[in-house]
């Protein structure tokens, strides 16, 4: 190994040190001859004859020194170092293209970079937490919901029945009030977690102690860990913040822990309702409502493999618990799959993996009509230099040594597009995390050594691929070929133009998939955001308040308290209507709930069960936001605790459960913990309403309850303004007059409606745009494509059409000539397109199902732009042909 | 020609290159080719400067040195010199060689039908 070093050290020196050597042989060479001579005369030969007999001898002294010099340097090398030299100059000579097409490269290789670099921040990087591997996430399945989580009694038997497997710990995401260290109340984002959480995760506090496991017990769990922003913001990285007491939803809580930072937490953690990292972690310690329930819970299950354990055994493990949780707990157990994915998996989740594979793949379909671009605009050169290849191969350079030019110029292009776009890359990284993240999982799109990789893997594809064509081209002709025909009347035989029309039907094709692609994504996002949601987002302002105040009291106090709070707010000029309720309809959050069809008897509970989406709301709730009254009453102020329970359902839960029936009068019921039972007469039917999610949850049952009736901790407070256009301007008199009516109150994100929802569409906005840009370029790319070889096409026929002219054809017989082969191309390549459009419509459906529906007049629309480019990429040029003087044009042949 | 032949050929030409330096000293590049002829093994070289290649092939794997020097009649010239290196790699190169032409000797020389032992 050392021998083949040094050996390869000494010839790298040779390469280096070549007119030294060169002479130094020269002179032994001159040594040798002179000697052979010497002899030769000895032997008695005249010194003519001599000197031949010494040439003859020694054998053709140029053939030696390439010997020599072949067996003292490095060939390959030295050969490419020439061959690079020889395409530099003639890249420079023509500075115009090769500054377009490096341009080219760089955006083609820097936006499918930039999208890979997406992938990897959101996927490829490893989460934080030491052992990675060993974590994962454990998935409730039930045919109501896939991935669902658990209800805090399964979590108590699954964490039992699996300690010899894995180390399991839970998560709620939570919203509590933190009482002043400096100021008002505020709600903060809450994880409540199991003690041994940060154990499981092998997270340690920075200062402190995480918690102990006598306090995951209500009402013992008056401890909490707080984050590490949080201490920086609210305590100014004091370390005394440990052991300080402050009010938690008005208990007395103690500071324990100071935690590190813990970006990956809020990266592994769903339904956060806040657009903010957690700020405290406290004890779990379940309430007693949450208690002795199978189904609809919310704890989100992390477990780490015991050493020596594997994902398939622990799962084995889960499947046996499920069944065993199914057999004691039939009751919302009965369906239930219990199943285990690698925590790094969950980190990019369904919608957002085909997202980012679709946005991956585009980039790449833009970067491959580039590379159709320059493998015809090399094509073209190495047709221009067809008599020199002739000449070369005709003198004995191999294949090998034609072909090498070509690639040496295509990867002296890539090489310099790559590099420059790394300042694409660069450039975008920073833009591309502000869209994509939010400051609750905030996203590192930063490139890496992965994503460098990638870029200098994508460059050497590209150069292939566009070396390909031309080499082909070049290693199939016999050297007779170009020298038998005239090079300047030629269009190139059939083969490159068939090479020629299958780059630009690739092209089309190409271009057709990408304005497809955008057109049913924007359409699809469109009818997301545009659709008959069932309420009115645009005049509503929102609020969220922590209605945990003993001044405030419960039940009928709760009622009165809103009932006054609407009637101040009332009173703001501009305001419509007020109403609370406890989830902002724009999604639907952690409130979906078990419940039953009426059996008869209130205590036999064997009736269907379904689950729904349970909305507690004021009285004014659906006038406020909009939602239609079908039929039935409303909720009015003779519903209260004392009065019957009463309920409002959604019209497909109606028409789904009580098919044939009328559902005003039925009753449907819920468990309410402690063995009781809560039954609900439904007294009216409302409009479905949407959430604005692209991929809907699969439960599609509403049931409204009365406030009244049900109290709720945490309530959102809607306002209609009187028009549209007031709403942001009541954010201010809202703030003031909630504060007025309770200064104790904790508020949380006083918003118009609307720009919670830009918040939300934010990232489909975004994606809008980069598919847009890949459908704007990859458009224009093909349509300058088409030009070029178009335009090259006449400049080499201008002689044939002087001649048709001269004969007597007219400018529309020469157009007619341009456009027929060109529109066929252009039509073959639509054709191919459409059919990669549909794939790709499936693939996204798949994913979402908002993309379904109504593409066709998507298809139809980029088929006719596409044509239309193709049109005007052709019609430029043509227009030139028909103004051919046949005189000059013959005189130039 | 076939380019495992030439193989053989090369690695023999560097071979008796070696020998001739082991038993007659240092040498310049004419030497050693009108010695390599006259004993005979000039079917190994196309002409004589195929020499040069195996020399400078030589001197990379360090088995021979090379130095200017005077020669007989006084002129400059490149002489050669085996190192202890080539010495080492030339006894293990013709034992190998023997024991290979040994085999194919015993192969090629068995009467037919009969397996050599």
């Amino acid at each position: 190994m050392i021998a083949i070093f040094q050996r390869f050290v000494c010839r790298l020196r040779a390469v280096f040190n070549k007119p030294a050597l060169d002479a130094d042989f020269s002179e032994e060479l001159a040594q040798h001859l002179e000697a052979a001579i010497a002899d030769n005369i000895r032997a008695g030969m005249t010194p003519d004859e001599a000197r031949r007999k010494a040439h003859i001898g020694l054998g053709g002294v140029e053939q030696i020194r390439e010997l020599h010099r072949e067996a003292r340097g490095l060939p390959s090398l030295e050969n490419l170092a020439r061959d690079i030299r020889f395409s530099m100059r003639m890249l420079c000579k023509s500075p115009g293209v090769t500054v377009v097409a490096v341009a080219t490269l760089a955006l083609g290789i820097g936006m499918n970079t930039a999208m890979f670099s997406m992938l990897n921040g959101l996927l490829l990087r490893p989460l934080s937490f030491s052992q990675v591997g060993e974590l994962f996430r454990l998935d409730r399945n039930t045919p109501d919901e896939s991935r669902g989580n658990h209800a805090a009694d399964n979590f108590f038997d699954i964490r039992a029945a699996s300690v010899d497997v894995a180390e399991i710990a839970g998560l709620m995401s939570w919203g509590m009030s933190l009482d002043p260290v400096d100021g008002a109340p505020e709600i903060v984002p809450v994880a409540r977690v199991t003690a041994n959480f940060f154990d499981v995760l092998r997270v340690a506090p920075l200062y402190g102690r995480t918690f102990r496991a006598e306090e995951e017990v209500l009402r013992q769990n008056d401890v909490i860990a707080i984050s590490h922003e949080y201490w920086l913001k609210r305590f100014g990285g004091r370390k005394d913040a440990v052991g300080s007491m402050v009010r938690l939803d008005k208990r007395s809580v103690e500071i324990v822990a100071v935690m590190p930072p813990l970006a990956d937490v809020n990266r592994i953690a769903t339904g956060q309702n806040f657009p903010e990292p957690f700020a405290i972690y406290t004890p779990v310690g379940f309430f007693e409502y949450e208690r002795n329930m199978r189904d609809g819970g919310s704890v989100q299950i992390f477990g780490r493999l015991l050493p020596g354990v594997g994902l398939g055994q622990a799962q084995a493990r889960f499947n046996t618990i499920a069944a065993d949780l199914a057999r004691r707990f039939p009751d919302g157990n009965r369906d239930a799959v219990e199943a285990v994915r690698t925590l790094q998996s969950t980190v990019l989740r369904g919608s957002d993996r085909t997202i980012t594979f679709l946005l991956i793949g585009l980039s790449g379909f833009v970067l491959l009509i580039a590379c159709a671009n320059l493998a015809n605009l090399l094509l073209a050169r190495s047709m221009a230099r067809a008599r020199e290849f002739s000449i070369c191969a005709a003198l004995g350079a191999s294949r090998a040594q034609l072909i090498r030019p070509i690639v040496a110029e295509c990867l002296l292009l890539t090489g310099t597009g790559m590099a420059a776009s790394l300042f694409v890359v660069f450039g975008t990284s920073r833009w591309l995390a502000h869209r994509f993240g939010n400051p609750s999982v905030a996203v590192d799109f930063s490139p890496d050594a992965r994503v460098l990789a990638f870029a200098c893997a994508t460059a050497l594809v590209t150069a292939l691929l566009f070396a390909l064509a031309p080499a082909w081209w070049v290693s199939r002709r016999s050297p007779t070929d170009a020298l038998k025909s005239d090079s300047r009347s030629m269009t190139g035989d059939r083969s490159q133009r068939g090479i020629r029309e299958w780059l630009i039907v690739g092209q089309f094709a190409l271009a057709l998939l990408l304005l497809a692609g955008a057109g049913v994504f924007i359409r699809g996002i469109e009818r997301l955001r545009h659709h008959d949601l069932g309420w009115q987002p645009e005049p509503l302002v929102t609020a969220t308040l922590n209605m945990q105040d003993e001044r405030v009291g419960w039940g009928p106090a709760r009622a009165q308290f809103h009932a006054g709070l609407r009637e101040k707010l009332l009173a703001i000029a501009g305001v419509d209507n007020a109403a609370v309720s406890n989830h902002s309809p724009t999604l639907y959050s952690n409130t979906k709930h078990e419940f039953r069809l009426w059996n008869g008897d209130p205590r036999d509970t064997g009736g269907d069960s379904f689950m729904a989406y349970q909305s507690v709301v004021s009285p004014s709730y659906f006038d406020t936001v909009g939602i239609r009254l079908l039929r039935g009453r409303n909720f009015n102020e003779h519903d209260h605790t004392r009065s019957r329970w009463v309920a409002l359902i959604g019209e497909t839960m109606a028409g789904q459960m009580f098919p044939g029936q009328d559902p005003i009068g039925q009753r449907i019921g819920y468990f309410a913990g402690a063995g009781n039972w809560v039954w609900l007469e439904i007294v009216g039917l409302v409009a479905d309403t949407r959430p604005i999610e692209a991929r809907p949850s699969d439960i599609r049952y509403e049931v409204y309850q009365p406030y009244a009736q049900r109290t709720w901790e945490v309530m959102t407070l809607l306002v209609r303004a009187k028009t549209p256009e007031l709403a942001p301007a009541l954010v201010e008199p809202i703030r003031r007059t909630v504060t007025d009516f309770n200064p104790n109150l904790a508020m949380y994100r006083v918003l118009p409606m609307a720009t919670l929802i830009e918040e939300q569409t934010q990232v489909w906005e975004t994606i809008n745009q980069l598919l847009l840009l890949f459908a704007g370029l990859g458009l224009s790319l093909a349509g300058l494509g088409v030009y070029a070889v178009v335009a090259r096409t006449i400049a080499q026929r201008t002689g044939e059409f002087g001649i048709r002219m001269a004969l007597g054809a007219q400018a529309r017989d020469i157009l007619g000539l341009v456009f027929g082969a060109n529109l066929r191309t252009a039509l073959l390549g639509a054709g191919v397109g459409v059919i990669g459009a549909l794939v790709l419509a499936r693939y996204l459906a798949s994913a979402l199902p908002v993309f379904a529906e109504g593409n066709g007049p998507v298809l139809v629309a980029a088929v006719g732009v596409l044509l239309l480019v193709a049109l005007v990429a052709c019609l430029l040029p043509a227009r030139r042909a028909t103004r051919i003087d046949p005189v000059e044009a013959l005189r130039t042949e | 020609m076939p380019k495992e032949k030439l193989d053989l050929l090369q690695g023999t030409l560097d071979l008796f290159v070696l020998q001739t330096l082991a038993t007659m000293g240092a040498m310049h590049g004419y030497g050693i080719a009108r010695r390599i002829e006259q004993v005979g093994a000039d079917a190994l070289m196309l002409n004589q400067g195929t020499i040069y290649a195996a020399l400078v092939r030589l001197q990379q794997g360090k088995w021979i040195d090379a130095e200017w020097g005077t020669s007989d009649n006084n002129r400059k010239a490149k002489y050669y010199e085996i190192t202890a290196r080539g010495r080492k790699r030339l006894i293990a190169e013709t034992e190998n060689w023997q024991r290979v032409s040994g085999v194919v000797h015993r192969i090629l020389g068995a009467p037919a039908g009969e397996l050599p032992s």
